[in-house]
């Protein structure tokens, strides 16, 4: 039932997400702009625990029970700590970051969840075969690349997230950063993603198409009731690059459709249905609940600061 | 000729002089330009919280990047290898007096950048102009690259999106303590002033410049801007810069910026960074083989 989220989610919103967070009325209708928008003003949290694929192991088990939610985020907390060492030293040494960088938090959705993905019930991702035996090759190629004797020579041997572009959208908890700060006029939107400092900015309303390929695609954004929705398509093709994660690389044939509704005071819920006939058997379907925070989101300067890309080019820095 | 003559010619002349020295300031100073200057008549709409209205997708029209101050057409940047591509054309300044207050010291240095504009060292990334770089091209530089930016105006913060390099900008609008950290552009807290939003800049870092000739500041780098509607279909736009570190005043820069009208317009993607690692990193380039 909390599967259809885009069916009257005004009462999933009290059923999924526990009356506590709703005040007697609906809260969602009293959060509107001056001119009478739904707002969806503020910074938004979306880091969790919960994976954006179910744990094969789980099978069909589509909620943990309030128990297992808490051990979880017991253990989470226990591990997100700076003395945390990898299994070995050769681990330890490996690892791209002491445990005090990583920023993924302690928690699981508040549905609790095993998966984001909502669609299909399996909770995974639904690869066509051969786009699995793709990838696989594709992670061969690349495991070989990396262990050999001249791993990187150009930059285009680096993924486009370690050459401070992108790691696509739609957006998922990843590493650090996990803020977006939306800001609204009335007829804009505009998107903030502290990682990579990635900026969206749609125009509400705006019909007019343009045909210009972009990592970002071209992208129309409406209001359907209280939930902005953001059609994108017209990707560049980069699929020939590396990506942190192949199911988001900009290609032609991806479309991705995303809403975000407010759900009360500290809620956003962000949802995406990714589709892609030549890497997907059928569409798929994730829900991410945002939370709000009072932090300043800071400058993300990766790219001003990417002192890893000569290092990895195998030439030693001065200073 | 006769006394009396003779000074009259000389109050003459001297009142000649005068007004002529008057007209030479005025016609090298760069102003902002004033409400009702194209439009009489105009008021300067709200939004529905009451403030003046500065939403939309605005742009400067002049070569300020090339040059901040008044500048002939040179040959620019690699002309035997890209022609008139990298040639630089004429403009007007936009820095009022068209001076730009320098202790003696910072001549040499704002010298030197110009002359090592194209310098990529990936072991000094302060040589050489961020903008060739794809880096953040700080305050108030981004606004007059020759690229549309976009404010869109929320209820606590204003958003200032900018094409070039896919760049925003947040203004919080209220209290907020001193900037955590250096950053490339800043940190920015607006108020509204009357038709005006008023924004105050401050918490750089010292790698930016103000444009391709190598006029530059220090961390210590001040801001104030001032975004005022003043027809349907521009803005008038002044910024203050301080820097006790490099300049003997603060001084002011000014100029309009237009509303783009065609049918359509938006923010189009301009993700520099892969045109700009042939630049960065080309001489670390490997032979492939493994």
């Amino acid at each position: 039932m909390c599967g259809r989220s885009h069916v009257v989610l005004g009462a999933l919103i009290a059923v999924c997400f526990g009356s506590t967070l709703l005040s007697g009325q609906n809260a969602a209708t009293a959060l509107r702009t001056p001119w009478g928008e739904p707002d969806l003003q503020g910074l938004w949290d979306i880091k969790t625990i919960t994976p954006l694929e179910r744990p094969l192991a789980l099978g069909t088990k589509e909620f943990y029970t309030e128990q297992e939610a808490a051990e979880r985020e017991r253990l989470a907390v226990d591990r997100a700590t700076d003395e945390a060492r990898g299994a070995d030293a050769r681990a330890d040494v490996a690892g791209a970051y002491n445990d005090f960088w990583w920023d993924r938090g302690t928690k699981d959705v508040q549905t609790r969840r095993t998966s984001l993905i909502i669609s299909p019930p399996n909770g995974r991702i639904p690869w066509r075969p051969e786009a699995m035996a793709r990838n696989a090759e594709r992670a061969r190629v690349r495991d070989a690349m990396l262990d050999s004797s001249n791993p990187i020579s150009t930059w285009l041997d680096v993924d486009t997230g370690e050459r401070c572009i992108t790691d696509g959208i739609p957006w998922t908890p990843g590493a650090y950063n996990n803020n977006y700060l939306i800001v609204q006029s009335k007829g804009s939107i505009a998107i903030l993603h502290e990682m990579y400092r990635e900026l969206r900015v749609f125009s509400v309303g705006d019909r007019h198409r343009v045909n210009i390929p972009q990592w970002f695609g071209n992208s129309s954004a409406r209001w359907d009731g209280d939930t902005l929705v953001v059609e994108t398509d017209n990707f560049a093709d980069k699929s020939a690059l590396w990506w942190p994660a192949a199911w988001r690389q900009a290609r032609p044939a991806y479309k991705i459709v995303e809403r975000f509704t407010r759900a009360n005071a500290d809620t956003l819920v962000y949802e995406f249905t990714v589709t892609d006939p030549t890497l997907f058997a059928s569409p798929w379907t994730a829900q991410i609940p945002m939370r709000r925070t009072d932090e300043q989101l800071f400058e993300y300067a990766c790219h001003e600061a990417n002192y890893a890309m000569p290092s990895m080019l195998g030439h030693k820095t001065a200073k | 000729m006769g006394r009396l003559v003779r000074i009259s010619v000389v109050a003459v002349c001297a009142g000649v002089v005068a007004a002529s020295l008057v007209l030479t300031v005025a016609s090298t100073s760069a102003q902002a330009p004033a409400v009702g200057q194209f439009a009489p008549g105009f008021t300067v709409p709200r939004t529905a919280d009451g403030k003046p209205d500065v939403n939309g997708l605005w742009q400067a029209l002049n070569s300020a990047n090339w040059d901040i101050q008044d500048h002939p057409a040179t040959s620019g940047v690699n002309p035997g290898g890209i022609g008139v591509y990298g040639a630089q054309p004429a403009g007007l300044g936009i820095v009022e007096f068209n001076e730009i207050p320098y202790q003696p010291w910072a001549l040499a240095r704002r010298k030197e950048n110009f002359e090592k504009r194209l310098v990529s060292d990936p072991n000094d990334r302060s040589a050489g102009d961020p903008e060739a770089k794809c880096y953040m091209p700080g305050v108030p530089r981004a606004t007059y690259m020759p690229y549309p930016f976009q404010i869109i105006q929320g209820t606590d913060k204003i958003m200032i999106a900018y094409e070039f390099a896919d760049l925003a900008r947040v203004v919080y609008l209220g209290e907020l303590g001193p900037p955590p950290i250096d950053s490339w552009m800043g940190q920015s807290v607006g108020r509204y002033l009357g038709d005006t939003l008023e924004v105050t800049a401050t918490g750089f870092n010292d790698q930016t410049w103000f444009d391709r000739a190598g006029n530059f500041h220090s961390e210590q780098l001040k801001v104030v801007e001032r975004y005022t509607p003043v027809s349907p279909y521009h803005l008038s736009y002044e910024a203050t810069v301080e820097d006790p570190k490099v300049f003997t005043r603060p001084w002011t820069i000014a100029f309009p910026l237009y509303r783009r009208m065609e049918r359509g317009a938006r923010l189009l993607e301009f993700k520099c960074v892969e045109f700009s690692e042939e630049f960065l990193y080309g001489k670390l380039r490997r032979p492939p083989g493994r």
